[in-house]
């Protein structure tokens, strides 16, 4: 069953639109709820006056700071974001008030009739200004507005650039960019008494249900957080975000369900990718070898920390790359702006660094007249090598995920040179390192029946990677049951057992191996019912097919139960790492493993126009095993064609803190007309057979692979994403000039 | 965001100048304008109706004149709102009229915040429509002085 290519298990439900997503969520009694936002990047609330709003008719209730306890601030690691502003607002778009109406037309008219009356403050919008003495300080407690500084210490730097033959120092920036689900953020509570349900589309069900009952001093049980299909997830949907608001206005409401579906603007203020400004000084020998690699990033958190405390370490080290490097020293900087907040976006902080480290390892072969393939090639770790965390790298492939993707390519097209008025052909190369969580649990329940039906109950949620689809796979190999006779079930925090979150590409392994134990714990205790039945020791039985198997007979799993006077059975299985590094040096273990992926593009720049087309793009990641082929295939396309966005077109474009293109026609995402020419990929499996996540892999190494192939055709240098025409016709003209 | 333009108009400065400082002469020459009146000589509050994309917006507001330096050039403040789009705007602003050949060439230069919902529609919509309203207003400018 694993290693097949079976169907999504909702695939006709999502072909034919029937399938239930969370935006189409109705209850009964349902109220709609619309969110006030600031229209000031920074300034103190002098006034929120809602008289005048709550006379509209069919309005119910009204939300404002006025409403909020003491513990209504939330925030992984740094609880600084409030429920809505209480008393100063710090990114254009920050929520202050919610209307819960009977429609969203008297939502509206309410909206308007708020009147709130802003002091304004100074804002500063760029992280490197936000860190100069006489900026803004947007929360006092941080005054510099670094809110997080992750360090890696290893080996000495001084030592290691003083034996390098030339030392390379350059920056390279990422803007701020959407995540740009399909389906927005949306979220659904209703209270009865002091228990609350919400409905919500999070990837994080368990961080939610924690997160709710701080806020509103109720038992984690108290709580209880339905996760329907979500239309994508992207690393936008990873933290708390609307729900605090919906359970809050919910409770306003006399225990009538109030749902919150943004609007496309509204998303662009919600999360956004982080701005990143990457300093790479890196220190080579003429031999081809490295002595030393000093980073420094700059990560635009935006106005609240959310969930950067997390990812600004991990930003860290995934910043290193995958070479053999003996001494490196990475700071990694978090720093409050009055942008909106920044979040986990697919390939969550390895998307800017990769950018980086990618691009600066063509220019360091450019110049040192290495071929960067084979540059590449010579450094790469393998497996045994040790990271600059100290810990030691198992069951790693990256120069076999990097050979595939070139020869992916094919023979260099002929001829190199197009014809006259046609641009210039050119081929480039990317590689990625990516850690996952290094602490996370999760857990899995099943449930046989006598009819033979299993249901596995997981707090996975799916969002159209087809998570549950691969859980199924895996109980089906585990337990020996047919697929056809699974049920999967969750999240749904009231029933399903808990789960970190479903992010970084880690539900296939975490989950996956809960999944096997719990498989192991029934089936052991199917061989401990139905030893007896077949007179045979449990040590001789193994199972097949929904079925437990001696030398000579059978019986069916739902026949153990009848025989054994047993309705169900119930078994559960977790499996769960804690692993971490020292907050002061870097060292440590960083992940129970590593995601690996490369890429190369051959691209054709019309040098005239500044148009890039990629004409042939291939894609290689480290599966470890793959569960199911079609399925990991399709992450590995839908990587690349997602890495095009960022690599091309996509940045938020703010004035004054205000998204000025906060929408599908003024931000381009990559469509069907962006699409390579030619487009493969290949999953990597080894003999190991660890089963590993594959959401990210095959997206960092897209922007770096063009910017190479974009150097190789013209010989010209972008640093700064997006890539666009302009930005290409502009250093074509500056190399033109003496 | 900033909003540069200019146009050259067939007659003398002196005379535009004069045209552009009589209200009711000018109230005839800005598309969409529905009201305006002065407030003092440095303060006039007007309304002024404008369409960008589907959303008609009707923007209520003052304009205070910090230099005035007849002929050649003012500068001032604008600050407006739109209730029906949940809008507003402030902005700085400086106009210069040169002596060219063949008459006045009139310049100006906006530094504008705009916020709410029409801000949504970015920079390039925004700076177009405001090129619209000028050619407008050259339009209906010429066609009383030339």
């Amino acid at each position: 069953m694993i290693g097949e290519s079976v169907p999504m298990l909702d695939s006709l439900a999502r072909v034919t639109g029937t399938l239930d997503y969370m935006i189409n969520l109705r209850l009964p009694n349902m109220l709609v709820g619309k969110i006030v936002r600031s229209q000031s990047p920074h300034a103190k609330l002098l006034k929120v006056d809602i008289t005048n709003a709550l006379q509209v008719p069919g309005v119910i209730a009204i939300l404002t700071g006025a409403d909020l306890g003491a513990n209504a601030f939330y925030g992984a690691g740094i609880k600084d974001q409030g429920v809505v502003a209480v008393d100063r607002v710090r990114y254009v778009g920050e929520p202050i008030a919610a209307i819960a109406a009977e429609s969203l037309d008297a939502a509206e008219e309410a909206e308007l009739l708020i009147d709130i009356e802003y002091d304004e403050l100074p804002a500063v919008f760029d992280a490197q200004a936000a860190i100069q003495a006489g900026a803004p300080t947007l929360h006092e407690k941080f005054p510099n507005n670094i809110f997080k500084h992750a360090k890696l210490r290893h080996g000495d730097l001084d030592v290691a650039f003083a034996e390098a033959d030339e030392i390379f120092e350059d920056t390279f920036t990422s803007p701020p960019a959407q995540q740009a689900s399909l389906e927005p953020h949306v979220s659904a509570a209703q209270w009865d008494g002091e228990r609350l349900t919400i409905w919500t589309a999070s990837q994080a069900p368990f961080m939610v249900r924690k997160t709710l009952s701080e806020i509103f001093g109720i038992a984690p049980e108290a709580v209880r957080v339905i996760v329907p299909p979500l239309g994508g997830g992207y690393g936008g949907k990873g933290h708390i975000r609307i729900e605090p608001l919906a359970a809050a206005m919910a409770r306003k409401t006399n225990g009538r369900p109030v749902k919150f579906a943004l609007s496309r603007a509204e998303e662009f203020v919600t999360v956004t990718k982080h701005a990143a400004s990457i300093t790479l000084k890196t220190g080579v020998k003429r031999d081809g070898t490295f002595t030393a690699r000093q980073v420094t990033l700059y990560w635009n958190g935006g106005a609240y920390a959310d969930a950067s405390p997390l990812l600004v370490p991990a930003g860290m080290v995934r910043s290193v790359g995958p070479y053999r490097i003996p001494a490196v020293h990475v700071d990694s900087y978090g720093i409050y702006t009055n942008l909106p907040p920044a979040g986990a976006y697919r390939g969550a902080m390895s998307s800017q660094t990769t950018w980086a480290y990618e691009s600066q390892m063509d220019i360091i072969a450019r110049k040192m007249g290495w071929d960067p393939l084979e540059f590449r090639m010579k450094n790469l770790f393998v497996s045994g090598d040790r990271f600059a965390t100290g810990e030691e790298l198992r069951d790693v492939h990256f120069v076999e995920c990097l050979e595939a993707s070139a020869k992916g390519l094919g023979a260099p097209s002929s001829p190199a040179l197009l014809p006259e008025g046609e641009g210039k052909r050119g081929r480039g190369y990317g590689v990625m390192m990516k850690s996952t969580v290094a602490t996370s649990k999760s857990q899995a329940r099943l449930k046989l029946t006598d009819d033979g039906m299993v249901t596995l109950f997981t707090s996975t949620v799916e969002m159209g990677q087809g998570g549950h689809t691969t859980m199924a796979q895996i109980t089906a190999e585990a337990l020996g049951v047919p697929l056809s006779a699974i049920k999967i079930i969750g999240p749904d925090t009231a029933i399903t057992p808990f789960d970190s979150t479903t992010s970084a590409s880690r539900s296939t392994s975490m989950m996956g191996n809960a999944v096997v134990a719990a498989c192991g714990s029934m089936r052991k205790k199917l061989f401990e019912l139905s030893a007896p039945l077949l007179e045979t020791p449990p040590d001789q039985l193994r199972t097949k097919n929904g079925f437990v198997v001696a030398n000579e007979t059978s019986i069916s799993f739902g026949d153990i139960l009848k025989r054994n006077n047993l309705n169900e059975l119930n078994e559960a299985g977790e499996y769960s790492t804690s692993l971490g590094l020292d907050p002061e040096t870097g060292q440590g273990v960083s992940t129970p493993h590593w995601h690996q992926g490369a890429g190369a593009a051959e691209v054709k720049v019309d040098t005239e126009t500044g148009r890039v087309t990629i004409l042939r793009y291939s894609a290689a990641s480290f599966a470890g095993r793959v569960v199911n082929p079609r399925m990991a295939q399709l992450q590995n396309d839908g990587n690349v064609i997602f890495g095009l966005g960022p690599a091309l077109m996509e940045e938020i474009v703010f004035d004054g803190g205000q998204p000025t293109n906060p929408n599908l026609a003024d931000y381009s995402i990559p469509s069907i007309r962006d699409i390579p020419v030619e487009l493969t990929s290949i999953c990597i499996e080894s003999d190991e057979g660890e089963m590993h996540g594959i959401g990210e892999m095959t997206l960092p190494p897209v922007a770096p692979a063009i910017a190479n192939a974009i150097e190789d055709a013209i010989g010209v240098r972008i640093k700064d994403l997006p890539i666009t025409a302009e930005k290409i016709l502009r250093a074509l003209r500056e190399k033109s000039q003496p | 965001m900033q909003i540069n333009d200019s146009f050259v108009i067939n007659a003398p400065q002196d005379k535009v100048w004069e045209f552009l400082f009589d209200i009711s002469k000018l109230y005839q020459c800005v598309p969409g304008i529905e009201s305006a009146e002065a407030m003092d000589d440095k303060t006039y509050r007007g309304k002024l109706v404008i369409k960008v994309g589907p959303i008609r917006s009707e923007f209520g507001g003052t304009v205070t004149l910090t230099e005035v330096e007849a002929p050649n050039r003012i500068a001032g403040m604008l600050e407006g709102d739109d209730k029906s789009s949940a809008s507003s705007v402030k902005a700085t602003f400086t106009g210069t009229l040169t002596p060219v050949d063949g008459g006045t060439e009139a310049a100006f230069q906006v530094e504008a915040n705009l916020r709410g919902r029409l801000a949504q529609f970015g920079g390039p919509v925004i700076t177009a429509t405001a090129k619209k309203l000028t050619a407008e207003f050259a339009k209906n400018l010429r066609a009383q002085l030339e």
